[in-house]
């Protein structure tokens, strides 16, 4: 719907002039009546020679799905049917993007049949779902005192990622489940690593006798080799606290992990499951493939911290969203005693726990200006979590603390690698 | 650099009449209007220039007074030329500011601006001859009531044509009902 309305140009016009009529007999004077003419007779023509423009506008993104820091092209396209003597255009930006060239603001005149495409690029400065395409259009005369609004609105539902860090290595899950994988698991079977040797019995493949221990002890031996299995991986996100800014802050660096994380263990054919635990108890249940990495993904998108005083209860979670003996990474600044509690609580329950601790201290470094009370503060909140996590170590979880400015690759390679040799007596 | 063309039409705005009529009342209201005209345009406020542009019809008004001379049509079509020429710059470049203007829109502007001025230069040659008729005792009647009926087609014209602007109005309210 158009709307049409007077310019404030007019009333600022026929003021003046109104004025200046008055001035002009009240004081008798001819003068300060003929100065109001210019101004008058301007508004006449401006209305008179006012027509209404006819033009087609189309919009278009270059990807609809992106991850933080991508670029983004917005191009916008105006044919115009009639003269179009001022199109202004505005299209309104979402605050996680930033525009990176020309303007989201644009004024065109153009001649009958003219066309004029008008790109403009964004960054994808944090996660988030978005949609582009509502365009603000104001239609000015030539005179521009008659303006005319509309909105354009052709939907382009868009959705920033979280950032994916490329991590050659993982956590290495204590436990394997039984579906086909990529580490080597402690029981014995088809596979490609080399376990044990036993005597041949009826029933072995000919290609799996040992011919040099065999020839040796005068008996048939045969290679056994170790399964290659998959694990079970469960992401636990913290929802309940964030620290930093809406641009820098501990949620979306978690959440940068997290995807990461999940990205890394399903390249390796793992099941990847995850809970967010916060106000708003949200969990998606293990998974493998990339149609689930992208579920992850939407998942993800949509996590946001929700305050709230009641304290979940892991119990609530289904026995299938936390499978037995399945790896825990558990992904949290540890600013809500209530995620500390929850994970004490699977740790008793027999789950392997891997703490990745988001320093919360570099956050606030990095938000706030610096001063000496600031600096004071910080180095206290330091020496805190210094004890906290020592504790936690004790209760038998796996911490490893994450200041922001590190590689994450660098924080999970500090995590004891087991690998496990059997060796077999010849 | 754009904010240039206002402040020198506000100089003009102010000026002419104090050219005019250089006394201390006149300077008194020059300096008013001026400090208002200015500060609107540096600050992009229409509302303060407004101020400013009323104070200088004061000071217009005291300098045509003051001045003592015959009556200064001329100097009056011009100053009110170019009040007109103000408020349609600086509302142009405060609705624009922050807009990535194509120079389209600036030519467009430019010609509007331009013959607009032709009009109203053709419309101060008509009222200067009215008014140097009517100043003549021994005028032809014929001739005056000639002029009279142009006036009247040119006012009649103008407000044929605001009607028809008008009329888009009406044809959106018919689409919405």
């Amino acid at each position: 719907m158009m709307v049409v309305r007077l310019s404030p140009q007019v009333y600022r016009l026929l003021g003046v002039a109104a004025f200046a009529l008055f001035l002009g007999v009240i004081f008798s004077r001819a003068e300060l009546a003929l100065m109001a003419v210019p101004s008058l007779l301007a508004i006449f023509v401006g209305l008179a020679i006012d027509t209404v423009p006819t033009y087609q506008l189309t919009h278009e993104v270059s990807s609809q799905q992106l991850f933080e820091d991508d670029l983004l092209r917005v191009t916008t396209t105006i044919v115009a049917r009639s003269a179009v003597p001022c199109i202004e255009v505005l299209e309104a930006l979402p605050s996680s993007v930033e525009l990176v060239s020309n303007s989201h603001h644009k004024a065109f005149s153009l001649r009958r049949g003219e066309t004029v495409q008008w790109t403009y690029v964004l960054r994808a400065a944090r996660r988030s779902e978005f949609t582009l395409g509502r365009l603000h259009v104001r239609l000015h005369g030539r005179s521009g005192l008659l303006i005319r609004e509309t909105q354009h609105f052709a939907p382009k539902p868009c959705a920033i990622y979280p950032q994916l860090i490329p991590l050659r290595r993982a956590v290495r899950p204590p436990y394997t489940q039984v579906y086909a994988g990529n580490y080597v698991s402690s029981a014995l079977g088809d596979g490609l690593e080399f376990g044990n040797i036993r005597l041949f019995a009826p029933g072995d493949r000919t290609k799996h006798i040992n011919w040099r221990a065999s020839l040796r002890q005068h008996k048939l031996y045969v290679n056994e080799y170790q399964l290659e299995r998959n694990a079970d991986v469960i992401l636990m996100l913290d929802t309940l606290a964030s620290v930093g800014s809406s641009m820098h802050n501990t949620l979306d660096l978690s959440v940068r992990a997290a995807a990461s994380l999940a990205w890394a263990y399903i390249r390796r054919k793992d099941r990847v499951g995850l809970i967010e635990y916060g106000g708003a108890f949200r969990w998606l249940k293990p998974g493998v493939g990339r149609a689930h990495f992208q579920a992850i993904l939407d998942h993800l998108l949509e996590a946001n911290v929700i305050f709230s005083y009641v304290a979940k209860d892991l119990a609530l979670v289904p026995k299938r969203i936390l499978p037995p003996r399945a790896l825990i990474v558990a992904l949290s600044p540890l600013v809500d005693d209530r995620f500390v509690k929850a994970l004490q609580d699977l740790v008793v329950r027999g789950f392997p726990v891997v703490l990745l601790a988001i320093s919360p201290v570099d956050v606030t470094r990095a938000v706030l200006a610096p001063s000496l009370p600031t600096d004071i503060t910080c180095r206290l909140w330091a020496l805190e979590r210094v004890v906290q996590l020592q504790e936690l170590r004790q209760q038998g979880i796996v911490v490893l603390e994450w200041h922001p400015d590190e590689l994450l690759e660098l924080v999970l390679s500090g995590m004891p690698q087991r690998r496990r040799i059997r060796r077999v007596a010849p | 650099m754009m904010r240039a063309v206002p402040l020198l039409l506000v100089m003009a705005l102010i000026g002419f009449p104090l050219g005019l009529a250089p006394t201390d009342a006149v300077l008194a209201w020059a300096g008013g209007a001026a400090f208002f005209a200015v500060v609107g345009v540096l600050i992009r406020n229409s509302a303060l220039l407004s101020v400013g542009v009323a104070l200088s019809l004061v000071e217009a008004l005291l300098a045509f007074v003051q001045g003592s001379g015959p009556l200064n049509l001329w100097l009056a079509l011009l100053l009110g030329v170019v009040i007109y020429i103000l408020l349609e710059i600086n509302a142009f470049l405060n609705l624009f500011h922050g807009v990535a203007l194509e120079k389209s829109v600036v030519r467009m502007k430019a010609t509007y601006w331009g013959g607009l001025a032709l009009i109203l230069g053709a419309t101060g040659l008509i009222v200067g001859l009215l008014a140097a008729i009517l100043a003549r005792p021994s005028a032809n009647p014929l001739l005056f009531f000639l002029l009279s009926g142009l006036m009247a087609a040119i006012a009649v014209g103008a407000a044929l044509g605001a009607l028809r602007a008008w009329r888009p109005r009406a044809d959106d309210f018919l689409k919405k009902h």
